[in-house]
């Protein structure tokens, strides 16, 4: 028996060695294209650093109180916290809306009719969308404001005024994004026991009391983790923002991706590059946190 | 399956991963990423062969390394050089790099990247942006001694446009020989002046007589508007602004930003008020070039790079030609351009000064001029109208423009510079902050910036 139990172990050891084995390639790229360019970004982000030499000279906290000190940065916060708030909230809760409306209320063709059209957006490549959305918020000869003109409304300057070009990147992100929340939400609302739904039905909630109190709580995990996946995406926002506006004018609609980038490859201040990196990845991770906490509350797992 | 078996597949998969992993660095294949090209080209036939040129057969192989920006025609230009090169010189292998630039930052970037990697570029096509922040971190070698001592070099040099040659001369060391240029001319449309009846503007025209032409020639007609000048706020189209004031953004060596300079506020208040007064189609968003082929603009700054779009749009002699810039305080324009520079860290300076000759040659610069991007550095090739065509009626006045130019200020903090001027003038230009107060800050930031 003991034998036995000896081949056992043995045999478990050898399971086990080689479940590592297989770990191994995802760990080692873990290890070189994750783990150690943080670690390295870290010790760079208390140095003044020479990309030319590869020179580094340490000056503590410095960049870290520029950060505080520094208007742009402080204008790129502000901006990220902008996207993150009505980005997220935008995409999720159009994305909420359009699964509600393509959740089989409409005949089977008519469905994936309109199920495709609105993730059709989500597959265009950035660049081409961009372009085209930069068209129509021209000022003059742009269609949004011809409409506005023909409505006798003013032109408004869509990419050219500080208080609207937030608002333009807002727009081309919920209209790029919210069909791949539609498609992630309609996943959790197919999953949603019709069963449930008729026992409500014959109790007598329908129509929004129906949504409210059982949909939604029933949806509320791939909810939830849709809202993680936009909040974390609207902190990183960058490509729609480079294409429509340039993070301009001035620095109104400039996220701190947008930042890092310019600082670390415009201006070759690694050192303000990092250090802004890591603001960034502690915003994030505390944001996430906070949601995680929240979600005790509200998201309910079966 | 058995243990002995899954193991042995697990450390299969590993070591073809691992080395999958290491097969992403680009080496010396050629690139899928649509930003770069790498071509190798040796031993290459070509109709543009110097078949009377002695043929160079040493012992042993050597490779040089190039580092070029451009389109796919400039590095097919660029290609042709090297083979022409090759034909003398059949044991030198050449590796072509050539990389889209949206901006010289990307293009620096990149020029660390290869050095970092132990693939230092022998020849580097340098835009005069990036000259002085290459030069002080010491990229570049030197060439006045290369060319003095060599009379093809020399003479060269006498061809070329003595501004062309002092934008790549640093602390009065010459660090390369420029390939091509670039400048700055008011383009106007004839139809719509003659429609209006105002005279077509001469060069020596004041900056008040600008801008009356420019309030004369915005108008609307069936419904469309049509507006006197198309302001764009790009770095390179905002400096004929600042040097025809005498203005400057740095002092003249380079080590002081001087963007809020008694000048400089004139200058960006002038430019504001065509905004104010409407005569210019919002600068920030607003695609001035393709609005002066479609008809929508009486007049726009811009150089030679425009001159193929708008004859593919239709455009002939007859419908537009150019004038120099307005003067407020003395005439003037901008020149930017690129020039050939050997790398500090070449491994083989005899051969590269060789490649630099032929990149350098008047068949090399005349190709590159004949693609209708550039201007070419000498009087002779920028007066060539089989290189440079015949339209509009002025074509020699953009190499008039040249020679009155100032280079565009491109210090070792250029990108800093750059960014916190056009965010300054974005600033003016949306009404958020006044000129005074916009260049303040920017001067403000980029001190802040060079202190770091």
């Amino acid at each position: 028996m003991s034998g036995k139990k000896k081949n056992k172990l043995k045999n478990n050891q050898k399971e086990i060695f080689a479940g590592y084995l297989f770990t191994i390639p995802s760990f080692i790229g873990f290890l070189v294209f994750v783990l150690i360019p943080v670690i390295w970004v870290i010790g760079i982000s208390f140095t003044k650093y020479n990309v030319f030499t590869g020179e580094s000279i340490f000056n503590g906290l410095k960049n870290y109180v520029n950060i505080f000190s520094d208007t742009r940065s402080l204008a790129a916060l502000k901006n990220t916290i902008w996207y993150t708030i009505f980005c997220s909230i935008g995409n999720t809760f159009i994305g909420l809306i359009l699964a509600v409306l393509v959740n089989d209320k409409l005949p089977g063709k008519i469905n994936i009719f309109f199920r495709s059209i609105y993730f059709f957006p989500s597959l265009v490549g950035l660049t081409f969308v961009a372009i085209i959305w930069k068209a129509f918020f021209q000022t003059d000869g742009g269609l949004i404001n011809y409409y506005l003109d023909i409505l006798n409304v003013a032109k408004v300057g869509w990419l050219s005024n500080q208080s609207f070009s937030k608002v333009s990147v807002l727009i081309l992100d919920i209209w790029k994004n919210a069909g791949m929340s539609m498609l992630l939400i309609l996943a959790g609302l197919q999953n949603v026991d019709k069963t449930i739904l008729e026992a409500g039905e014959i109790d007598g909630t329908n129509g929004w009391k129906s949504f409210w109190h059982i949909i939604i709580p029933l949806a509320s995990p791939q909810i939830f983790f849709v809202l993680i996946m936009n909040v974390t995406g609207a902190l990183r926002i960058y490509e729609s923002i480079y294409v429509l506006t340039g993070g301009g004018p001035g620095d109104s609609s400039r996220s701190l991706v947008m930042l890092i980038a310019e600082k670390g490859f415009t201006s070759f201040d690694y050192g303000s590059a990092a250090s802004l990196s890591i603001l960034l990845l502690l915003l994030i991770a505390i944001v996430t946190l906070i949601q995680f906490i929240g979600s005790r509350w509200w998201v309910h797992y079966e | 399956m058995k243990k002995r078996t899954k193991q042995l597949l697990a450390l299969i998969l590993g070591i073809a991963m691992v080395f999958s992993m290491t097969a992403c660095s680009t080496g010396n294949s050629v690139s899928t990423d649509a930003s770069d090209a790498t071509e190798k080209t040796s031993n290459t036939d070509t109709s543009n062969s110097t078949g009377s040129k002695e043929k160079h057969t040493q012992d042993s192989t050597s490779t040089l390394r190039v580092l070029n920006w451009g389109s796919t025609e400039e590095q097919k230009i660029a290609e042709n050089a090297i083979a022409r090169f090759n034909e003398i010189y059949p044991n030198v292998t050449v590796q072509q790099t050539c990389v889209p630039v949206e901006s010289w930052s990307d293009f620096i970037q990149k020029w660390v990247t290869m050095t970092t990697s132990g693939e230092a570029p022998d020849i580097i096509n340098l835009g005069l942006e990036a000259v002085q922040m290459a030069a002080a971190n010491d990229l570049l070698l030197p060439i006045d001694d290369i060319v003095s001592a060599d009379d093809e070099l020399s003479k060269k040099k006498s061809d070329y446009a003595t501004s062309l040659i002092d934008g790549f001369t640093v602390d009065g060391t010459l660090y390369g020989l420029p390939s091509g240029t670039q400048t700055m001319v008011i383009y106007y449309n004839k139809k719509f002046f003659d429609e209006k009846n105002v005279a077509y503007p001469k060069d020596g025209w004041s900056w008040d007589e600008f801008m009356e032409t420019a309030k004369t020639m915005t108008y609307e007609e069936d419904g469309k508007k049509i507006y006197g000048f198309g302001l764009s706020s790009s770095y390179f189209q905002l400096t004929p602004w600042w040097t025809t004031n005498s203005a400057y953004p740095t002092t003249s060596d380079y080590s002081a930003p001087t963007l809020n300079s008694k000048e400089m506020v004139e200058s960006a208040t002038f430019l504001n008020s065509m905004v104010t007064e409407n005569v210019t189609p919002d600068p920030i968003s607003s695609d001035v070039y393709t609005m002066f082929s479609a008809k929508q603009l009486a007049m726009v700054g811009a150089g030679r790079w425009v001159l193929n779009t708008w004859q593919d749009a239709g455009l002939t002699t007859d419908d537009f030609d150019l004038v120099q810039w307005p003067v407020n305080t003395k005439e003037g324009s901008v020149y930017g351009g690129s020039a050939w520079c050997i790398g500090s860290k070449t491994q083989n300076k005899d051969m590269a000064i060789q490649l630099l000759k032929e990149m350098v040659s008047d068949k090399t610069l005349a190709a590159n001029a004949a693609g209708g991007q550039q201007v070419p550095p000498t009087e002779t090739l920028a007066l060539d109208p089989s290189i440079m065509g015949t339209v509009p009626d002025n074509i020699d006045g953009i190499w008039k423009a040249v020679t009155i130019s100032s280079p565009v200020a491109a210090p070792t903090y250029f990108g800093s510079l750059e960014q916190s001027l056009l965010i300054g003038m974005e600033q003016v230009f949306s009404g958020a902050l006044s000129p005074q107060d916009a260049l303040d800050q920017a001067q403000s930031e980029v001190e802040s910036a060079i202190d770091k």
